[in-house]
């Protein structure tokens, strides 16, 4: 079964998501996975999809586009179900920053995570404008392959962190079994 | 009895392990009972921490009475050198804080907590509690650890922008 990958943003609207999930639905497509959000004013889907073998890239797209054609909505669809999946998880930790907004937060710290393998499996910003300054926070789940790193991870990113001028902890993000 | 100025997010003093008391003095207790003016004085404000107004010590006052979702309630609490002896039970609740006016998000905490501190007396009290009261004092003792909500936040999809505070 063909996977394809779906990317839509636009400026924000009513609408957005019924127009572009009834154009896939018509074509008998089923959204596999998805992540959507509201980014500055602009709605942003990525979309995963399983389509029957007849459909293709272009098919999906000017599905797309024929019922969002007011929307200016950017929209690319790539296929992707010859990708091979790399096993990068492990043991799960949130990641939280928070600091004076300047430009190489998230390049920093990602760039100690990436030397310690730890794989980025979602990540949220935010800007909150005080009277006086902006503040950046980020949150990260994270996946240690070893986490007999995690004391080496963590000192790197004290060190980073004090660099950049940010707050930064890390901690185990096991969840409780009910 | 003075309202005080709540600091936010990116102060120092935030950060920082607050310092503990050794004898309760009459500067604490004047503390303290700014802290409660200011927590009363804050409309929504359930409790304050002393390094929310910049003032590094280890003491929050905390009154979570009349709050729908109280169970326990001591009324007003005020403590110095809060430690936790135990807690259990951990639920996730989307909660707020005076130092972070424009996020909100989802946090685990213990839901039953048994808490020790020194009471405005200077005497040693012992606090077990439950439900909100809870998560008031553990959010309230994180303060003293120089930790945010956004310390503890669930996930990458648990954190909130919101509009403004109360």
């Amino acid at each position: 079964m063909p996977r394809f990958v779906l990317t839509a943003v636009g400026p924000d609207s009513y609408g957005i998501v019924a127009r572009v999930t009834s154009a896939l639905a018509e074509l008998n497509c089923n959204l596999a996975d998805s992540t959507m959000s509201n980014l500055s004013g602009h709605f942003a889907m990525i979309l995963v999809v399983d389509a029957s073998s007849k459909i293709d890239e272009k098919s999906i797209y000017d599905a797309v586009q024929s019922r969002c054609s007011e929307l200016s909505l950017l929209v690319d669809v790539k296929r992707i179900d010859d990708y091979v999946e790399n096993d990068l998880d492990g043991d799960r930790f949130v990641v939280s920053v928070y600091g004076t907004d300047r430009p190489g937060i998230v390049a920093g710290i990602c760039e100690v995570l990436a030397v310690y393998h730890a794989n980025i499996y979602d990540l949220t910003t935010r800007v909150i404008d005080t009277e006086s300054t902006s503040f950046y926070t980020m949150v990260l789940e994270v996946a240690l392959k070893d986490s007999g790193d995690l004391a080496k991870l963590e000192g790197a990113l004290v060190l980073k962190s004090s660099e950049l001028g940010v707050s930064c902890s890390i901690r185990s993000s096991d969840s409780d079994e009910l | 009895m003075a309202m005080l100025r709540v600091v936010e997010i990116g102060s120092r003093v935030l950060s920082l392990i607050a310092q503990p008391v050794g004898e309760v003095s009459k500067e604490h207790k004047l503390l303290a009972n700014d802290l409660v003016e200011t927590m009363y004085g804050t409309p929504g404000s359930v409790g304050i921490a002393a390094p929310q107004v910049g003032i590094s010590v280890s003491l929050f006052v905390l009154d979570v009475s009349g709050h729908k979702k109280t169970s326990t309630c001591h009324g007003l609490i005020v403590m110095f050198n809060p430690e936790i002896v135990s807690a259990s039970n951990p639920v996730i609740i989307r909660e707020g804080c005076m130092s972070v006016p424009h996020l909100t998000g989802d946090v685990r905490r213990a839901s039953e907590v048994v808490v020790r501190g020194l009471g405005i007396d200077g005497k040693e009290i012992t606090i077990e509690s439950d439900a909100f009261e809870a998560r008031g004092l553990l959010h309230e003792i994180d303060h003293l650890a120089g930790k945010l909500f956004i310390d503890r936040i669930d996930g990458p999809h648990a954190l909130y922008k919101r509009r403004r505070y109360l």
